[in-house]
């Protein structure tokens, strides 16, 4: 699925032309019109999905230098020599799940799961930045995200778990270092 | 086609740039023109990008205390500074489209995209602000109150980009919006500042084809008759007409228009 990811692990640095994605070396499509969303996805980051392709839904939020954005409308030379991170580098394959994605899975905080980009990059936010923020923190932070099966019920709880339960140990990994193959 | 990008590292290349660029289109944050773009429902041959000007994503406060907006300058900027403009970052908490929207929509670009069912163009009435263009002759200085002349419409020539915006030195300010959900654009906002002297400045956003602004002089009672009959004159004197979308008619924003004058003067006074 990483095929078009290049080999090798860039240590965060990237030319001109280039952006990282959780942790390898992607190049900026030459057409300016092209979204990052695409750009992401024709590099095998497919978990960041397209919804609306608007700006409206959320399902394609990635971090850009720590900063949420909806990557359907950002255009991909933005993120040229920036850090990309997306729902695929929040941890590794095999390893643990760190704090958002845990808790996520522990409260069913999805139903069909297509719009979970957008919570869950958006809670990793606001924990990079607060690691105790307040209801009104977690509800703000939430509020660019439609889920079409409505589950905000359950977003919301699991969203008030992710904060209550504090780091764990892969919360750790520096941003864009994750899913990177050993080796 | 796919255009050309071409990224100013200056205000003189920016300038030469448009002179001489095919077909330019200017883009700051992007949050607008790039679905637009990708649905090729518009196809610039040249696209001109602001991010890499000078200080593009900062806003600098002065000595004299007024706060310059750089072309980049996103909600979120005017958020982690909330004392270069008080009113302004009190309207970026409320922007519609989450912190994903607040960390790309820019100051700049609410400006020049001239929604007429946007608060910021309002806001930028409501506290004085000064918009620098850049074009074919240099720069030059449009107040907020000339620089949106129609829906989707501004005083911007073809060939000229909005640098920046210059906000006069910050004073608290009183803020009323009125949407249907979380999700919506706004039906109706009202922005009032206070002069030294006491009269009070309110600029209504998102019910009208452009923002209008209406005055209370000091000491002036204002009940939903008076917010009415000031909105109402102002509105005629400026020849503005209300605006209908698909979110509410002209005749709902008319009705709810005055209401957010009132409780923008009722919050201005929670803050005395």
């Amino acid at each position: 699925m990483n095929d078009s990811l290049n080999d090798s692990v860039n240590g965060g640095a990237t030319r001109a032309g280039e952006m990282d994605v959780d942790g390898r070396t992607v190049p900026v499509p030459a057409d300016p019109t092209e979204s990052l969303a695409r750009a992401l996805r024709r590099a095998g980051r497919t978990g960041t999905h397209i919804g609306c392709a608007n700006g409206d839904c959320g399902a394609c939020t990635v971090l850009i230098d720590g900063e949420a954005f909806k990557s359907c409308i950002v255009p991909a030379w933005r993120a040229e020599q920036r850090s990309v991170r997306t729902i695929q580098g929040l941890a590794p394959v095999d390893g643990d799940l760190n704090r958002v994605q845990q808790a996520f899975r522990s409260e069913d905080g999805f139903q069909c799961g297509f719009c979970l980009a957008g919570p869950v990059m958006c809670l990793q936010e606001l924990v990079d930045g607060d690691p105790e923020p307040s209801d009104d923190a977690v509800r703000s932070a939430l509020a660019g995200n439609l889920c079409r099966c409505t589950g905000y019920q359950q977003i919301l709880r699991a969203a008030r778990a992710a904060v209550s339960t504090g780091p764990r140990p892969t919360d750790r990994a520096p941003a864009g270092r994750a899913d990177v193959a050993p080796g | 086609m796919i255009p050309h990008l071409v990224r100013p590292r200056s205000v003189e290349e920016l300038v030469s740039t448009l002179a001489g660029a095919d077909d330019p289109m200017v883009v700051a944050g992007g949050t607008m023109l790039m679905p637009r773009l990708a649905q090729r429902t518009c196809s610039p041959a040249t696209l001109v990008a602001l991010d890499r000007l000078p200080a593009a994503a900062e806003i600098a406060v002065g000595a004299d205390g007024a706060a310059v907006v750089g072309p980049l300058a996103t909600y979120s900027t005017l958020l982690r500074d909330p004392a270069a403009s008080p009113l302004l970052a009190r309207i970026a908490r409320g922007i519609t489209g989450g912190p994903q929207i607040r960390n790309q929509g820019t100051v700049v670009g609410a400006a020049c995209f001239a929604n007429p069912a946007s608060d910021m163009p309002a806001g930028l009435v409501a506290v004085g602000a000064t918009m620098h263009v850049a074009g074919p002759d240099g720069v030059r200085d449009v107040p907020a109150a000339e620089f949106v002349v129609g829906p989707f419409r501004t005083a911007l020539g073809p060939r000229d980009a909005l640098l920046s915006v210059t906000v006069p030195q910050a004073r608290p300010g009183g803020y009323c919006k009125i949407k249907r959900s979380e999700s919506s654009w706004p039906l109706a906002t009202a922005a009032a500042l206070r002069r030294p002297d006491g009269s009070v400045r309110v600029a209504v956003g998102g019910a009208l084809e452009r923002p209008v602004a209406l005055e209370i002089p000091a000491g002036r009672p204002v009940d939903g008759v008076v917010a009415r009959e000031l909105l109402e004159a102002a509105r005629e004197r400026e020849g503005v007409a209300w605006w209908a979308d698909e979110l509410a008619d002209d005749r709902y924003r008319r009705r709810i228009a005055p209401v957010a004058v009132l409780r923008s003067v009722s919050s201005l006074e929670e803050r005395a």
